[in-house]
Parts: structure tokens; C-alpha cells; sequence
């Protein structure tokens, strides 16, 4: 029977040759693992352990591309915190010398060469504010191809601020797609509470990534503190707490798994409904409307005030008043109005501002019409604007009139000498005097004889007047097109103290991102410095704007408050018998009376009782408006030191302050680039562990590969040797 | 007496003629013994029917059988036509690997890993004209290599086409041979002529056929009658021809002529089995199924990429601009979005058009929508089932590597199945040298020891004469 025989010859060679191309297929596979020194080649030699290999390559890959960022990030806050330790070097200097200047024993020439230095100083401080990494601006936020910080040329005494052509821009750089780990530690807090709670935070009581978080230092708790949500709460509090950033290098915010850059760091939240409440006032204008950012505000400013000459535009986040003809603009502003340039930390004073500006030049002049009497001529001598003469009937064309009996006159007749002098005169606001505008950008030198000066309000006997030293003219604060940042407007009058802002923040997919340092503050610089050179040079000058002096021989003399501003709080004589200055004591008296006790002013006659004394707080300038045809008499003369505020100590306030900015900015560059090299490590490490995993999971253990080649190969010699004997022999052999 | 020794003479002469027989199957099985499909023969003895003169007792060859094992031979066939089926799915998703191939500095995922560092190196540095032809460049690679799998993927499932095609040309010849032999058998069966290599033959065509497609077989005492798609196309020696047809995608489908002619009948969803079923699942499920999803992550990723650089503003000043070139959303366009992926040529032929900045008066240093950009390849993507563009292509590769890992494993499997009744094939109607042998021995014996029952009646014969 065939069952018998169910071994044929074929069946043992079918069988055989199956086992053989087995084993072949075997040893093949090995001796190619071997080779390529790996054991997947494509998906289907293990799809679960391809995908790992894919994915974790590509993340090496990408881990890569995020090293290759994070160099180009170190690099420039590198160069950024070098800059600032220079800036930090010459800070310490000018600190330095403020206190020398105001240890009292320095001669005139010691005082000289202080000044000198310090204005070297100011110098290198705006230099090092435009330093440059690769071709580009490291503080200029966005604006890297635009010189940052600029100083005015013609700004020959340092009295212009200096001028900020940046924003606030971040450059940014994917260093990671990872949210960097915030470790929040709470003890003496409850670990739940209710939503919306408020939870204490006692010191010590959190700590951030192991820095314990100061509750002072939380700025708004109230708002962001409730525990319900365990993973809310840690970063509200974090949120809170924002003010250690330095220390934790975390920047975090109320978004859960969020990180983001924090309000304070900002500028220009312009969200704010302006009411007619005087809100914002501009030149006497009230503002109304709602503004939610920067172009509302212009357009607000645009339509309401394009009748007086002044045009707002924008500048990044910043708005830019200019006006024309020389034109005064008067900001006024509630703490409500302020908060449309986000500027809450100010507090609730009122704050006003009367910045002349000026299209064309940084320098003005102003011409009051006090004085002028019919068939009043100019002749030679009488008046002279930058070396010309300015006669009536002269100069021209346009030939000027005969007379100079009003201002329009007065006017027409420099106006014909226009082209000679550089200098043009326009009508003031008001329409009662004339504003002189330099058009080249010099020194405006205007000299009067007593009578040229009584024409245009001149007093008599005084014989040269330089405009640019503010005597003679109404030389008020000068901001040539000065940007007003997003802090509030900024203005000669208020300081305005805004961090720097440096900052590398971690937003929601973990990306570092870090911006030059924004040495924004050029203002900053300005009055720090400005104050000691002030403080140097006139030691202390009472700062008068007015030409005149109070005539008391006309009395009784009536003070409407138009003519006589003791910082901007205008002196009536309302208050007194009849209303009526009769003489100095009146007039000191009125000037008590007008001043509120938060002046921190206080009149009194001087010693020989000729004279208004003025006494001010320490740290209070003085800065007094004087227009009225009978100020004469008061022997109330310009220049005079009836005063001396405490510049110096103010200036060195200042300069801590800037000082302290300096440090806190450091401070933050810092722990951005320690964050820069954790970040840079924990892809390093973690590079390596996906290199060891892909090698774990794709590369051939070259042992075990090894031991299988040659247990395969003996297999494979056996199935041959075993085959060859098998297919041999059968009964034909047996049978020969 | 006499007749009773002549009858002892023509047993032995029947006895001779017998083995002599037996010895000529032995002979043929011996020499077939490498024959493919060669089915050992057996004779069958019978004692003579006694009865008429002359004939007395004796030994006659009743029959001569093919020694094999119906079930085996069924289970071999089912067998396959699913190997056939496994065969070409093997095949073609081999390629479908190699198309797909990654390397660490080749290949899909390595074009998207490159062009997302290209943008990424562009926004540290948003105003170098350099970093942004190479974001040109790398997306115009990717581009490519979106084109390249594409393509790739398109000529296979042509190649099925055209592989399907030659299959029913080929399929044709085997159902006209068969029913060729069909015809043999009749003629020549119960005439005497051996008909047993005919039905090997047979059994090897169906074998044949039904690697190709899924095959029934009834065959009963008359009729023979093939069955493929549960369509009769083979009766006797009656034979339906199928045609390839091209429907208007440009596929191809088998047709099966009608009997009263008119437009035939599409048996293709009728065939479950065999290579051509292989070659239908890779053209008509595999590849569709890669290229659905290859398209749709082209198509998110030109919508993706578009919507942020959209928003930013290129150093000359001007938003709005795509980053890719649009493609529409409907079905028609998507299933193009791989192959038409290219960049917006406004941005290559000046790449100072890329989008970086998110404020026109901030270029060329804002940097913010660069970064965005770059980001994306970390943002998981809700049209993607939450997965990034590259783990949504790894997810990709890995169902294209399951797949393939299911059906090369079911492979091997049927193969080595397959193998396993191809050695029981072989033993129980293989020719064993062994048994062939000691047949030869034992009819050697049998017609030595007939010829010695001539002889010895021969002697007695003359004996007896002799005596008379």
C-alpha cells in the first residue's frame, strides 16, 4: 500500500530543500544585521519598533535645530549683559562723581572737569545703547536696523532728552517644544480651598522652582490666588508672584500650562474709555471716546485737536505729538486717563505738562507784545536775531512795515528779514505774542536794545539775551519730537520711571523667547543726568521762564493767575483786601495763598526786603512763569539764586534708581541664559537618551548576533551534511 | 489431462503478460519519478475470469490507478489560491516599503524635518537672504519628495493593471487547455488508452488556475465543470473566455463574455481569492488607502502652512501672501494635494517674500510669524488626529509596515502550509525508488516464475508425448 511508502524520495528532497532555504533565509538575515549594524530596515521588520526609532530621530533631529537656536540666543544676551555691565560700570562712576561734586570743597575748576566727565559719561552710556551684535541693534527691539538712541547735535548744554528710535519688539527663538517645568512648593496654605478664596501667602510659605516667594512682593494676590484648581493655583500664584522671575527664571500666568510674558513687562495696554471728566486734556480739549489701542488714541487726538495745530501719529507703541508753527501742547490727565498708556503705577496725582513742540527745530523763542505804543519803529540796534539787524521798513522782499505799533507788525518786520536770519516768527497760541522758530537747527542769538526790547517785552536795559540760555524769551522745556512712550506721556515735568525691559519669557509651548534689552528709558538718562549738570552749573538756579518783572510802582497791580505761574499754579491776587498787590509783602502773600501746601513752596521777603524769596522742599524744583507788564517793580530778576533745591540729591535718587534698573535687568539676562543652558543641557541629556534608545531598538547586539551566526551556520552545515546522507541511499544502492 | 496442462501453459503466459505490465508501470513510475505533478501508478491484478477455453485460470490486469488522495490534492488547491493572493500582496507592498524608504538623510520626513529647520534657521536670522532660498529650496525638496511617493505609488498600482491584464490573457490559455483535455478524456477514456498522465495534467492546469483566482471544481461521473467567481466557465469541453476590460479610472476589470453576447458580465468582486485578488486589494485597497492619507497630509499642511504665513508680512512689506499654492478643498483637488505640493512662485522667485514679521512697520526683525512657522512642526494638528505633520506620517509608514508585517507573516504561514501538503503530495502519490524497487523485484520473480510454469507445463507436455 502507498501509506506504506509515504516517504518518497521527493517528499525527503522537498522537505530537505524547505529546511535548507530556511536556514539560508536565517543565516542571511543575520549576516545582513550583521553588516548594516542594524536589525530594522524598513517598517515592516517591526512597525511598533520602526515608529519608536521615527519618532525619536525626529526629535533628535529637531533637538538639533534648537541647539543651533539657543547659540544664536546665548550669543546675543551674551553681548547684551556685557553692554550692561559696562553701562553698570559707568552708572557706579556717575554715582561716584555726583558725590564728589556735593562733598562742597571742589573749586570751579574741579567743578568743570566733573561736568566734562559726566558728559563723556552720558555719552558712552548712549554709545554702549547702540551697540550692535552681527550688524544689528541688540536695544531696539524690532527696529535692530535703526540707531536706537540718538543725542540731539545742536544740544550744546545737555538739556535735551535723549531720543528712542526703538520698540518693543522680541526677537524670538524656538529653543525647545517643551513647557518648562515651574516646581511649586507650598507649605502654611491650605492645598484646597474654595474657588475664588483668598489664601494668605505667608513668607516662606511658597516656594517657586525653590525660591521663596515673598508675599510683599505680590501684586495682585487678590485676583489671581484662588485655589480651587491645583493646577491653576500653582501658577496663579507664580502669576502673582511674577517678581521673582529673576530669581526663579519663571515668568508664568493664570493660563493653565501657560508661561507668558507678564503685564509689567509690557507697554501700552491702551484699553480705556475717556470721558469728558477731563481725563485727557490736550490744549484745553477734552478728549472723550473709547481707546483700545494706540491708533484709537490717535485718531482720537487727530480729530479733536486738528484745529490746534497739532498732528499725533504713532511709533510702534508709541504716540508722537508734533505741532506746528511752534505751537505750546498742553497735556492734562486724570490717573484715569493715564491708565490708557497703562501707566497705573504712577498713583492718583493729576499730572499735567506743557511741552512746546516744534516741526522744525528744537529751538524757540518766544515774544511777548508788552510795550508796544503807536509809531514804535525798529531802528538799528534796537534788534538783532542771529547777527541781522532788524529794521522797520527794511530787509525784504517782502520789505517790512514802517512801524512795529502791534505784532502783526512785529511779525511782518522780523518776518521780512526771514531769509537772512534763519529764524521766522509766527503767532503764538494765545495771539499775544510771537514764538521765533529757528529753521536750521543753530543757536538762536537775539540781542535788544532797551528800546527794540520794550517792543517786544524786552525789559529795559537788559542788552543781550541768548535764546538758547531761556532769558529774554520764553524758553520752556523743549521736546523736539519727542516720542512719548507707552508709560504714560512723558514730559520734562514727570519722570517717568519704567523698568527696562529685558526679558526672555516661556510662553505656552515652551519657547524661550528673548528681546534685546530695552534701554528704553532715554528719558531716564536725561533727567539723571541733566539733574546733576543743572545741579553743577547754576548750583541750584531757581528755573524762571518769564522776561518781565512785576512793576510795583503800578500799583495797585491785579494778578489774574495768566501772568505769574509758580510751577504751573498760577498766583492771583484774589485773595487779598480789594485784590489788589500793594506791595511785596501782598505780593508774597498772594503767592501763599495761590500755592497749595502740597507745593512745597513757601514765599517770603528777602533779607534786605527788596525781593520775593522763594523756599521749596528739598527735591522740588522751582519753575516759575512770569508775563506781566507790571512785574518790574517786584525786583523780581532772572538768574537770580533765591534758592538752591536739592539737585544733587535728587540726582543721585536718580541714579539709584537707573542703577538699580541696570542690576534687575542683569539680573533677568542672567537667568534667561541660565535658563538658555538648562534648556541646552536637558537636550543634550536628552539627546542622548534617544540616540541610546534608537541603538536599543534598531541597532544589532553584535553578540547576540554573533552567537546566532554561528549557531545558524552549524544548523545550516547539519541540515546539509544530514541532507546529503538522507538523499543517498536507497534500495537500488542496497541491490547493486 | 492435456487441455489441463495447456491451461497451466496459459496461466502462465497470463501471468507473464501481467507482470510484464506491472513491470512496464513500474518503469514509467520510475522514470517520472522527477515529473512534476506525476501521480504514481499502481496496477491492479485480477484473477481471470475462468470459464471460456483457453482462457482456465490465470491473472489478468484489471486496472491501472493513480495512487493519490483526493482531500490533499483539495487542500492544496484552496491552499493556493490564497497563497496566490498573499503572493502578490507580498509582492507590491514591498514596493510600497521601498517607496516609502527612510533613511536619516533621505526621504519624506527628512524633507520635512529639513524644511521646518530651514524656517526655523530663518527666523533667528529673518533679514538673510540666504536662510530663506535655503527655506526655497527645502520646500521645493519636499515638494519633490511628496511628487516622488506619489508618483511612485500611482505607477504600482499601473503596474497591477497591467499585471492583471496579462493574468487573464494567461488565465484564458489555462481554461482553453483544460477544457482541451476535457475533451481528451472523453474521447479517449474506457478505449483502452491510458487517460492517467491526462488527468495529472488536469489537476496541474486547475492547480494553475487557481493560483490566479479562486476556483470550484464539480465532477462527477459525467461532467466536469469549473466554477470561477461562482461562474461556470469550463463544462466539458465547453470554455468561457473573460476579457480585461478598462473602466473609466483607467483600472482594469474582468469581464466574462455573455452567452447571448451583449456587454458580458464584471465578475471582478466575484474573485476572492488568487492573484489576481492580491493584485486587486493592492490597487483597489493598499495603495488608495496610503494615498488617501498621503494627500491628506499634503492638503493639511499646505492649509496649515498658508494660514500663519498668511498672517505675517515678507520683507517687501506685503501680507496675505500663501506660502504654498492653494489647493481647493474639494475631493477632487485633495486627492491631487501630493502630487501638486509646490511653493507659492511669487516667494521663489524672491524669497524676500516669505512672511516673517507680524507688523509691517517691524520688518525686517519682527520675527514673530517665522517663529510660528517653525513651531508648527511641533503643533499637534485637530485635521490629523491631534498628531504633528511628522508623527502623522510616522503613523503612516507604521500602518504601511503592519500591513506588510500581516501579510508577509500570513505568507509564510500558507507557504510553509503549502510546502507541508506538497511533501504529503509527494508520499502519498510520489514515486518511492524504494517501493518501485522491490516491485521490480518481486514481478521480476513473478514473470521469472510464470516462464518457469510454461516451461515445466512445456516438459510435461513432452513428456507426455514422449510416453505416447
Amino acid at each position: 500500500m502507498a501509506t506504506l511508502y509515504n516517504v518518497t524520495f521527493s517528499s525527503s528532497y522537498l522537505r530537505a530543500m524547505n529546511s535548507i532555504g530556511k536556514a539560508r533565509t536565517d543565516l542571511d538575515k543575520i549576516q545582513q544585521n550583521i553588516s548594516t549594524g542594524k536589525k530594522i530596515h524598513r517598517p515592516s521588520d517591526g512597525p511598533l519598533e520602526w515608529y519608536r526609532v521615527f519618532s525619536l530621530r525626529n526629535q533628535v533631529i529637531a533637538a538639533d535645530q534648537y541647539q543651533k537656536n539657543i547659540e544664536t540666543g546665548r550669543s546675543q544676551l551674551s553681548i547684551t549683559e556685557n553692554t550692561l555691565q559696562a553701562i553698570e560700570n559707568s552708572v557706579m562712576r556717575l554715582k561716584e562723581l555726583t558725590l564728589q561734586a556735593n562733598s562742597g570743597i571742589l573749586n570751579t575748576n574741579d567743578k568743570t572737569m566733573i561736568i566734562e566727565e559726566i558728559r563723556t559719561l552720558r555719552k558712552q552710556i548712549v554709545e554702549m545703547g547702540n551697540t550692535r551684535f552681527e550688524g544689528k541693534f541688540i536695544f531696539g527691539g524690532y527696529r535692530t536696523d535703526v540707531q536706537p538712541f540718538s543725542l540731539i547735535p545742536e544740544d550744546v548744554n545737555y538739556q535735551a532728552p535723549v531720543i528712542y528710535n526703538g520698540n518693543d519688539g522680541e526677537i524670538k527663538v524656538l529653543v525647545s517644544d517643551k513647557t518648562q517645568d515651574a516646581f511649586i512648593e507650598r507649605s502654611g496654605v491650605p492645598a484646597s480651598a474654595p474657588p475664588g478664596a483668598l489664601v494668605d501667602i505667608l513668607p516662606g510659605g511658597v516656594l517657586l522652582n525653590g525660591v521663596a516667594l515673598d508675599p510683599a512682593d505680590m501684586v495682585d494676590a487678590s485676583s489671581y490666588a484662588a485655589y480651587g484648581d491645583e493646577n491653576n493655583s500653582a501658577i496663579a500664584v507664580a502669576a502673582a508672584l511674577n517678581r521673582q522671575s529673576i530669581a526663579t527664571g519663571v515668568v508664568a500666568s493664570v493660563e493653565p500650562n501657560k508661561v507668558d510674558l507678564p503685564d509689567e513687562y509690557r507697554t501700552g495696554v491702551l484699553t480705556a474709555s475717556l470721558t469728558g471728566g477731563a481725563d485727557l486734556r490736550l490744549n484745553g480739549v477734552n478728549l472723550v471716546g473709547r481707546v483700545d489701542n494706540i491708533n484709537d488714541l490717535i485718531n482720537l487726538v487727530n480729530e479733536s485737536t486738528g484745529t490746534h495745530g497739532v498732528v499725533a501719529s504713532a511709533q510702534g507703541n508709541k504716540l508722537v505729538l508734533s505741532a506746528y508753527d511752534g505751537r505750546n501742547i498742553t497735556l492734562e490727565g486724570s490717573a484715569a486717563g493715564r491708565a490708557i498708556a497703562g501707566c497705573d503705577s504712577l498713583g492718583d496725582q493729576v499730572w499735567r505738562s506743557t511741552v512746546k513742540l516744534n516741526a522744525y527745530s528744537h529751538v524757540n523763542g518766544e515774544l511777548g507784545t508788552a510795550g508796544m505804543v503807536a509809531g514804535d519803529t525798529l531802528a538799528a540796534g534796537d534788534l538783532t536775531i542771529n547777527g541781522v539787524s532788524i529794521l522797520s521798513g527794511g530787509g525784504g522782499p517782502p520789505v517790512a512795515p514802517a512801524t512795529t505799533s502791534t505784532l502783526a507788525e512785529l511779525l511782518a518786520t522780523i518776518n521780512a528779514y526771514t531769509d537772512q536770519t534763519g529764524v521766522s516768527a509766527v503767532l503764538n497760541q494765545a495771539g499775544d505774542g510771537a514764538v521765533l522758530i529757528d529753521r536750521t537747527g543753530r543757536d538762536m542769538l537775539v540781542e535788544a536794545s532797551a528800546t527794540g526790547a520794550r517792543i517786544g517785552g524786552l525789559t529795559e536795559g537788559v542788552v543781550k539775551y541768548q535764546a538758547i540760555n531761556g532769558t529774554g524769551f520764553y524758553f520752556q522745556e523743549t521736546v523736539p519730537n519727542q516720542a512719548l512712550d507707552g508709560l504714560g506721556f512723558t514730559d520734562g515735568l514727570i519722570s517717568v520711571v519704567r523698568n527696562l525691559s529685558a526679558t526672555v519669557k516661556i510662553n505656552s509651548n515652551g519657547e524661550e523667547l528673548f528681546t534685546g534689552v530695552g534701554l528704553k528709558d532715554g528719558v531716564n538718562i536725561y533727567d539723571t543726568i541733566n539733574g546733576i549738570i543743572y545741579g553743577l552749573r547754576e548750583e541750584g538756579t531757581v528755573k524762571v521762564e518769564g522776561s518781565k518783572a512785576f512793576d510795583l510802582a503800578a500799583v495797585p497791580l491785579t494778578l489774574s493767575g495768566q501772568e505769574f505761574q509758580i510751577n504751573g499754579q498760577p498766583i492771583t491776587s484774589a485773595t487779598l483786601p480789594g485784590g489788589v498787590i500793594g506791595d511785596l509783602d501782598d505780593l508774597v502773600q498772594a503767592v501763599n495763598d495761590s500755592l497749595p501746601p502740597t507745593a512745597g513752596i513757601t514765599a517770603t521777603v528777602n533779607q534786605d526786603g527788596t525781593r520775593i524769596c522763594l523756599l521749596a522742599d528739598p527735591g522740588i524744583d522751582v519753575h516759575i512763569s512770569v508775563d506781566s507788564p507790571n512785574a518790574e517793580a517786584t525786583g523780581f530778576y532772572q538768574g537770580e539764586q533765591y534758592h538752591q533745591p536739592d539737585f544733587l540729591g535728587n540726582s543721585l535718587e536718580k541714579l539709584d534708581r537707573f542703577f538699580n534698573q541696570v542690576i534687575q535687568v542683569r539680573g533677568v539676562i542672567g537667568s534667561r541664559m541660565a535658563s538658555l543652558e538648562t534648556t541646552k543641557k536637558n537636550l543634550e541629556y536628552e539627546g542622548d537618551k534617544h540616540l541610546e534608545s534608537i541603538s536599543a531598538l534598531e541597532d544589532t547586539d553584535m553578540i547576540e548576533a554573533a552567537a546566532m551566526l554561528a549557531q545558524q551556520q552549524s544548523l545550516f552545515q547539519t541540515i546539509l551534511a544530514a541532507t546529503a546522507k538522507i538523499l543517498q541511499p536507497s534500495l537500488l544502492d542496497f541491490l547493486r | 489431462m492435456s487441455s489441463g496442462i495447456l491451461t497451466t501453459m496459459n496461466t502462465g503466459l497470463s501471468g507473464i503478460r501481467a507482470n510484464r505490465k506491472a513491470l512496464e508501470v513500474t518503469g514509467a513510475n520510475i522514470a517520472n519519478m522527477n515529473t512534476e505533478g506525476y501521480t504514481k501508478q499502481r496496477v491492479m491484478f485480477a484473477p481471470n475470469p475462468g470459464g471460456g477455453p483457453g482462457s482456465g485460470y490465470g491473472v489478468c490486469v484489471d486496472d491501472i490507478v493513480r495512487d493519490f488522495n483526493r482531500f490533499t490534492e483539495n487542500q492544496m488547491t484552496q491552499t493556493s489560491e490564497h497563497l496566490g493572493t498573499l503572493e502578490e500582496e507580498k509582492k507590491f507592498l514591498g514596493y510600497v516599503e521601498d517607496a516609502f524608504q527612510e533613511t536619516e538623510d533621505a526621504g519624506l520626513a527628512f524633507a520635512l524635518n529639513s524644511f521646518f529647520n530651514s524656517v526655523s534657521s530663518m527666523a533667528s536670522n529673518p533679514a538673510n537672504l540666504n536662510e530663506r532660498y535655503n527655506v526655497v529650496i527645502q520646500t521645493e525638496r519636499l515638494g519633490q519628495e511628496f511628487q516622488r511617493v506619489d508618483k511612485w505609488l500611482r505607477d504600482l498600482a499601473a503596474d497591477t493593471n497591467k499585471e492583471a491584464s496579462a493574468l487573464i490573457d494567461d488565465l484564458n490559455i489555462h481554461l482553453t487547455t483544460l477544457s482541451e483535455i476535457n475533451e481528451k478524456i472523453r474521447r479517449y477514456e474506457g478505449t483502452g488508452t491510458p487517460v492517467n498522465e491526462l488527468y495529472d495534467e488536469r489537476t496541474n492546469t486547475i492547480r494553475k488556475i487557481s493560483e490566479m483566482v479562486n476556483t470550484d471544481i464539480i465532477e462527477n461521473e459525467h461532467d466536469f465543470q469549473v466554477l470561477i467567481g461562482n461562474t461556470s466557465v469550463v463544462t466539458n469541453n465547453e470554455v468561457s473566455r473573460f476579457e480585461a476590460r478598462v473602466d473609466n479610472m483607467g483600472n482594469i476589470r474582468m469581464f466574462i463574455a455573455s452567452d447571448r453576447g451583449g456587454v458580458g458580465v464584471d465578475v471582478t468582486d466575484r474573485i476572492v481569492e488568487g492573484r489576481f485578488k492580491g493584485l486587486m486589494d493592492v490597487r483597489d485597497k493598499f495603495i488608495p488607502d496610503y494615498l488617501d492619507q498621503l494627500n491628506h497630509l499634503a492638503y493639511t499642511l499646505v492649509q496649515e502652512v498658508n494660514r500663519v504665513h498668511q498672517q505675517g508680512v515678507g520683507l517687501d512689506g506685503i501680507a496675505g501672501r500663501d506660502f504654498f499654492n492653494a489647493i481647493g478643498s474639494s475631493a477632487e483637488e485633495r486627492s491631487m494635494a501630493a502630487a501638486n505640493i509646490s511653493i507659492n512662485p511669487q516667494l521663489a522667485d524672491n524669497p524676500i517674500r516669505i512672511a516673517s514679521s507680524s507688523d509691517p512697520d517691524e520688518i525686517p526683525y519682527n520675527n514673530e510669524v517665522a517663529v510660528a512657522l517653525a513651531d508648527m512642526a511641533n503643533k499637534t494638528i485637530s485635521g490629523l488626529n491631534d498628531q504633528t505633520f511628522i508623527s502623522a506620517y510616522g503613523t503612516l509608514l507604521e500602518k504601511i509596515g503592519l500591513d506588510a508585517r500581516g501579510v508577509y507573516t500570513d505568507h509564510q504561514i500558507h507557504s510553509d502550509f503549502y510546502t507541508q501538503l506538497e511533501v504529503r503530495r509527494q508520499g502519498e502519490s510520489g514515486v518511492s525508488i524504494d517501493e518501485e524497487a522491490t516491485k521490480l523485484m518481486i514481478y521480476q520473480k513473478a514473470f521469472e516464475a510464470c516462464a518457469r510454469v510454461i516451461n515445466v507445463s512445456a516438459e510435461l507436455l513432452e513428456l507426455i508425448v514422449n510416453l505416447g
